[in-house]
């Protein structure tokens, strides 16, 4: 992932998303997002339907209800957890549904439109970038809306000429685009301070985590020593302080020395062997029966994100209850630059339930990996993604 | 790696957010009524507007105020003096443009949003519900006596209201939305910290087992090879060093740097693991010649500075047992970036494409210990031509973890265009000179 989610500065926080800050926070604010685009069609229908006498054109009055449904739509599709991130373009995608919106709503009113303050265009294309909150960052937020807010402008203005109330043209600009100013200075306002937030979390996260770090690594040295210590005294030691004690080397010396080297040598090789994930799976506490095929040892290759992505995935896999899989099978084969990864969870309910009890899981591995796929069948849960090789 | 906020922290930031989004809100619908009234007079100079103009003034400045300080007081005076400037705002409205006669005008809905806006999810979401209300109550309550008393017609104002059912449903969601997601979040957090300790441990354990490579199977194999008889000297220092090792100083945890840095640059060579590993080389009998700037070892991080010179050590140590010559060249040079060291003999060779995958020496001593440092190593020879044994580590430390990961070290054909021995193999990785397992 370019960058990482986590670059610091005050100038990242307007180019972040909350999304990538915090994936689990954007899945938890998804059902704002569909309530948001369902609000803002009910709007614009409610609207439309109180003004009927206003349309003129039935025609555009309908395709203005089908642009903010579309632009609903992609809000919706775009913010799925296993589409994570949402992309640039659904931004884009947005700003058009909404420009359409606004241009269509101002056709159908064409000529007939008593007050600017009815129109809901600025309302509803709002409401929509509001959705967008949790997604994209402050900077994208403020261009889309302001580029809605010229094409609402330009249509009142286009339209100043039929209203009733004998203002100048910038009062019907201003009341046009309001609610639509309003809303989109909240959602970049939402996404820039909850980034700001987050990333200071982090660094003085990190931070404490450097110390910890370095006692973690002393404490565990110290472990890994006394093992190795326990091992070799075993053998090694009585051997090494009889030779030193007598200063001779016997009949049999030879010979104990060259087995206790072997045996010990067999163990290294034995240590030295497996990746990490071979490693994970081999815990003593796991419950799920799991196949590992890595021969390359590829998993080594992992990075940070992808490894915390994957054993939390592993974690929830063996919670009972979480899910309930029967056996997990980790594929990963060499593609080049890339190394794909299959995981096939073999679940004893629906594998519907079982993607839906994981998701959160999900979430994250595709917010890191970016190209997570799920399919289904009926007991079965096959999860693709692939990383680069570093 | 920190995926995502911790689950104590997430509603106090999604609250302060969605505060921060209602006094964004709020600060837009008062420019918006100002430029309006602004707008209004400018086109007719003879209307009484500038009180409501200046009614704006302090509700945008008590906003500046909750916005900064948070506190109940400040959100009290918010509602109580934006009540009191609403009502003012109004009135003068009323009186003066002949287009506001209704209580739900746009005009009127402005400040009366802005008081919706109060915003304070950062003191928890119901309180913040509780805030919002009681700024819709106050808001209508100020409009309502205005309409009163100039006689203009009450309506139902939908868009305030509206805008209240945005702020509730948001702040309701907020408090709600602790659900599977945000349990997940305790899980990741976990996982991030537990594969970190696998990764420093799996770091560990190689280096462990490097070091019990170099010294104990080293010494075992030397045993081995010995008959009955009085232990030979070199193998008697070595296995009690083994002992004294084994029993004494922790051995995994890096050594402290030089006390000062005055210790200076010569002291730096003479002090550092790598002129220990020639000192113990040339008293094991090897003839070594040393030519470069040996001062730039002083350039390296003691924990780089270490894994050279027991890496180093290591093939000096394959020189001893397998090349079948007693004499060696070592040279030391450095760049900007980069500190190379290389260890050349002319001794037998061998051929690195026939080396077992599962040999330890040059993987774990050599390659694997200079890669958690960043370095890396390559190997030249070929069956009766020499090795040429290239180690090369940064003069600072990669930043970023502490940890380093190793790379799966293979086997490559040499580049033909490769100026140093263009008819031999290169290694990276796991290669031959491993005398234990011969």
């Amino acid at each position: 992932m370019k960058g990482g989610p986590f670059a610091s500065g005050r100038s990242r926080s307007l180019e972040n998303s909350a999304q990538r800050v915090d994936p689990l926070g954007a899945l938890a604010a998804r059902p704002v997002t569909v309530a948001a685009a369902v609000t803002a069609w009910l709007m614009a229908f409610v609207s439309t339907l109180v003004r009927s006498s206003d349309v003129s054109s039935l025609g555009a009055a309908v395709a203005a209800l089908a642009a903010v449904a579309a632009g609903g739509v992609v809000l919706v599709v775009a913010s799925g957890p296993l589409r994570a991130p949402v992309p640039r373009t659904a931004t884009w995608a947005l700003v058009v549904c909404c420009s359409a919106a606004a241009v269509a709503s101002g056709f159908s009113t064409a000529g007939s439109n008593p007050f600017v303050r009815d129109d809901w265009a600025g309302l509803a294309s709002g409401v929509l970038i509001l959705g967008l909150a949790p997604y994209r960052a402050a900077r994208e937020i403020v261009l889309g809306g302001s580029v809605v807010g010229v094409v609402i402008s330009v249509v009142a203005l286009v339209e100043a000429p039929g209203f009733v109330t004998p203002v100048p043209a910038a009062t019907y600009v201003v009341v046009a685009v309001t609610p639509l100013v309003a809303l989109t200075a909240a959602s970049a306002a939402f996404a820039r301070v909850f980034v700001d937030h987050a990333e200071a979390w982090v660094v003085r996260a990190s931070g404490s985590r450097h110390d910890r770090v370095d006692e973690l690594r002393l404490g565990l040295a110290r472990s890994v020593q006394q093992d190795r210590v326990t091992g070799l005294n075993r053998e090694v030691v009585p051997l090494f302080a009889r030779l030193v004690e007598s200063g001779r080397v016997e009949a049999g010396d030879a010979d104990e020395a060259r087995r206790i080297a072997d045996s010990l040598r067999a163990s290294l090789v034995a240590d030295a062997d497996g990746s990490w994930l071979a490693s994970r799976f081999r815990a003593v506490d796991r419950r799920v029966e799991t196949d590992v095929v890595d021969p390359d040892r590829l998993a080594d290759r992992l990075g940070d994100e992808h490894r915390t992505a994957l054993w939390a995935l592993v974690d929830a896999v063996d919670d009972p209850t979480v899910v309930d899989v029967r056996s997990m099978r980790v594929r990963l084969d060499d593609q080049e630059a890339r190394v794909a990864v299959t995981i096939q969870l073999a679940v004893g309910s629906s594998a519907s339930a079982a993607r839906r009890s994981l998701m959160p899981y999900l979430t994250v591995l595709r917010l890191v990996s970016g190209d997570l796929r799920v399919d289904r069948s009926p007991s079965l849960l096959t999860l693709r993604f692939s990383y680069d090789q570093h | 790696m920190l995926l995502g906020l911790p689950a104590h922290l997430a509603p106090q930031v999604v609250g302060d957010s969605v505060s921060r989004a209602c006094h964004a809100i709020a600060a837009t619908v008062l420019a918006a009524a100002a430029v309006l009234l602004l707008v209004k007079q400018a086109v007719t100079p003879d209307l009484l507007l500038w009180p409501a103009l200046v009614s704006l003034v302090p509700l945008l400045v008590l906003l500046v105020v909750v916005e900064r300080a948070r506190s109940t007081t400040a959100h009290l005076a918010y509602l109580i003096v934006g009540s009191a400037a609403t009502y003012w705002y109004a009135v003068t409205l009323f009186s003066q443009v002949a287009a506001v006669q209704a209580s739900d005008a746009f005009s009127l809905s402005l400040p009366k949003i802005a008081l919706v806006m109060v915003g304070s999810t950062a003191v928890g979401p119901r309180r913040g519900l509780l805030w919002a209300a009681a700024g819709y109550l106050a808001g209508e309550l100020a409009t309502q006596v205005a309409t009163r008393q100039t006689g203009a017609s009450l309506r139902l104002d939908v868009t305030t209201l509206v805008a209240f059912a945005v702020v509730a449903v948001v702040t309701g969601h907020t408090a709600a939305s602790r659900g599977r997601a945000r349990r997940a979040q305790a899980r990741v957090h976990r996982a991030a910290l537990e594969q970190q300790r696998q990764r420093i441990r799996l770091d560990i354990e190689q280096q462990a087992a490097a070091l019990v490579h170099d010294t104990v199977l080293g010494h075992l194999a030397a045993v081995s090879a010995t008959g009955p008889g009085p232990l030979p000297a070199v193998i008697a220092a070595a296995v009690a060093g083994d002992l004294e090792v084994l029993v004494g100083r922790d051995w995994l945890t890096p050594r402290d740097p030089p006390p000062s840095e005055t210790a200076a640059v010569l002291d730096a060579w003479q002090a550092s693991t790598l002129h220990a590993e020639v000192d113990r080389s040339r008293s094991s009998g090897l003839d070594l010649t040393i030519t470069g700037d040996t001062s730039s070892v002083a350039r390296l991080e003691p924990c780089v500075a270490e894994a050279l010179g027991l890496a180093v050590g290591q093939c000096l140590a394959n020189v001893r047992r397998h090349s079948g010559v007693d004499r060696a060249e070592l040279v030391v040079f450095g760049d900007g970036s980069d500190l190379t060291v290389m260890v050349i003999d002319d001794g037998v060779g061998f051929d690195p494409a026939s080396v077992a995958p599962d040999r330890l020496g040059l993987a774990g001593s050599v390659e694997g210990r200079l890669a958690r440092v960043g370095g890396h190593v390559q190997v030249w020879s070929a069956p009766g031509s020499g090795t040429s044994i290239l180690l090369r580590v940064p003069v600072t430390r990669p930043s970023g973890d502490a940890v380093v990961p190793a790379g799966d070290p293979r086997v490559t054909a040499a580049d033909p265009a490769d100026p140093a021995d263009g008819s031999t193999m290169r290694v990276d990785g796991p290669a031959a000179g491993d005398g234990v397992a011969a």
